[in-house]
């Protein structure tokens, strides 16, 4: 746990220092809430329904681009050559790594959310509590897959390419599952009617989580 | 010499294409040993993959008996290693790239032992900016300052003398030097083959995937020589 530790310290220090990650993921998804709220303009009560599933669509790219930037900077002087040679698990890196860019994308939602409730009138506070939970499961979720695929793309030429068109089909059960616990919850649904899908955003966590502490060893290296 | 590490059968292909086909060699305790050849010859890959950074598709090494490429981790406190770039964050500082690396090898920091370094590399008072400003010879410069800050048996050197001047060689010359007399190995890359010929014990040429010749180094134009009879 101290390698990831010094790891997610690492990441953190390193936004702190650059602000690439997050700035990028907070415009991106500011600009993208601006364009649909733009676009849904006409009839938003006609389109109140679509409004958490393009809520997680944006985060899903805005997710994407996060990654994309987090393992691009290890590419630069070839800083992950740093770690790989380290004498250190690559379980932990990957703990270290996924923690960090949990944490960049709950920053992201705390700032640009507010934005849904401004410009889409998503009842945000209608039932903040379940809200609150539904996002940080799914953030947790999003950060075990994404910093695996991310991880397994970033020795690949292609990698920036392949990371999203490998994300999404993985990520599209846990974005359905978002997408319906956050309408319900956000409608004052009791939790016993979509606790169902809190399950498997839990279950997706879990298993990917262990998939990439046992297997980044063999997927990280080239 | 008694062996200290061996290489058995190493293989890498990259989008089908061979490019170490049975490597195998040994290298001695204390021994500084010279890899060159021609470029694309697969000498950045095998220093990669004996430092854990690649995978071999078949084959092994050991490291005073201990086979490595494993999935426990510790054979890589003995080895360490230096690629044709510093291996380290660019918007970091020196210190805290070298913390991080410290960490990362379980070592304690030794703020003097630093300094000192800092100051042999000729990199004093630059501690605190953000490597991303260096120059490409003071890249060079710190990451060497990266491997004396690391206890290891053996170093593998990709072009070290790559973009150093004639003070940053004449350092790494004496660095090569004293690791010999502390008894560490180092298996290094060099373009500069009579840079190259005056540092090593032996060379090996890699050539068509394979260790083609191994000898004792004399000259630079004994190594040319060895070069071109493989053509």
């Amino acid at each position: 746990m101290a390698t990831a530790w010094t790891i997610f310290l690492k990441d953190l220090r390193l936004e702190l220092r650059t602000r690439e990650s997050l700035s990028a993921m907070v415009i991106f998804a500011a600009a993208v809430t601006l364009l649909f709220a733009f676009a849904v303009n006409a009839a938003p009560a006609r389109f109140q329904a679509f409004i958490p599933g393009l809520m997680w669509m944006t985060y899903f790219f805005t997710a994407v681009l996060g990654l994309l930037r987090s393992f691009g900077r290890e590419k630069e002087l070839d800083a992950y050559s740093l770690l790989l040679s380290a004498p250190v698990s690559r379980g932990a890196i990957y703990l270290g790594k996924a923690a960090a860019f949990f944490l960049f994308l709950l920053a992201t939602q705390m700032i640009s959310l507010p934005l849904f409730g401004l410009f889409l009138n998503m009842p945000l506070l209608a039932a903040p509590a379940s809200l609150a939970l539904i996002i940080v499961l799914t953030d947790l979720a999003i950060a075990a897959v994404g910093t695996l695929i991310a991880g397994m793309n970033l020795r690949s030429p292609a990698g920036e390419t392949l990371l999203p068109v490998l994300l999404f089909p993985l990520l599209a059960p846990l974005l359905i599952a978002a997408t319906r616990a956050t309408s319900a919850a956000l409608a004052g649904r009791p939790l016993r009617e979509w606790d169902l899908w809190l399950m498997l955003m839990v279950t997706f966590f879990i298993l990917f989580a262990l998939a990439g502490t046992l297997i980044f060893d063999h997927i990280s290296e080239q | 010499m008694a062996s200290f590490f061996t290489a058995v059968n190493i293989n890498k292909s990259f989008h089908l294409h061979p490019v170490l086909k049975d490597v195998s060699f040994s290298l001695a305790t204390g021994e500084t040993v010279l890899l060159f050849g021609r470029n694309g010859s697969g000498k950045t890959t095998l220093l990669r993959i004996l430092a854990g950074i690649m995978r071999p598709e078949r084959g092994t090494a050991y490291l005073n008996g201990s086979i490595l490429f494993t999935a426990d981790s510790r054979w890589r406190r003995d080895v360490v290693y230096l690629g044709h770039q510093p291996n380290l964050y660019p918007a970091f500082t020196a210190r805290e790239n070298l913390m991080l690396s410290v960490r990362l090898r379980g070592q304690t920091w030794d703020e003097e032992t630093f300094q000192t370094l800092l100051s042999g590399y000729g990199l004093a008072g630059r501690e605190e900016e953000p490597i991303r400003v260096y120059s490409e010879g003071m890249l060079q410069r710190l990451g060497l300052v990266r491997l004396e800050l690391a206890s290891w048996r053996l170093a593998l050197l990709d072009e070290p003398s790559a973009a150093l001047d004639v003070d940053g060689t004449q350092t790494l010359s004496d660095a090569l030097t004293r690791w010999h007399s502390q008894g560490r190995t180092v298996f290094f890359t060099s373009h500069d083959l009579g840079w190259g010929a005056a540092r090593a014990e032996r060379a090996l040429l890699l050539s068509g995937g394979t260790i083609s010749r191994e000898a004792p180094v004399s000259t630079e134009s004994d190594l040319v020589s060895y070069i071109s009879e493989e053509e």
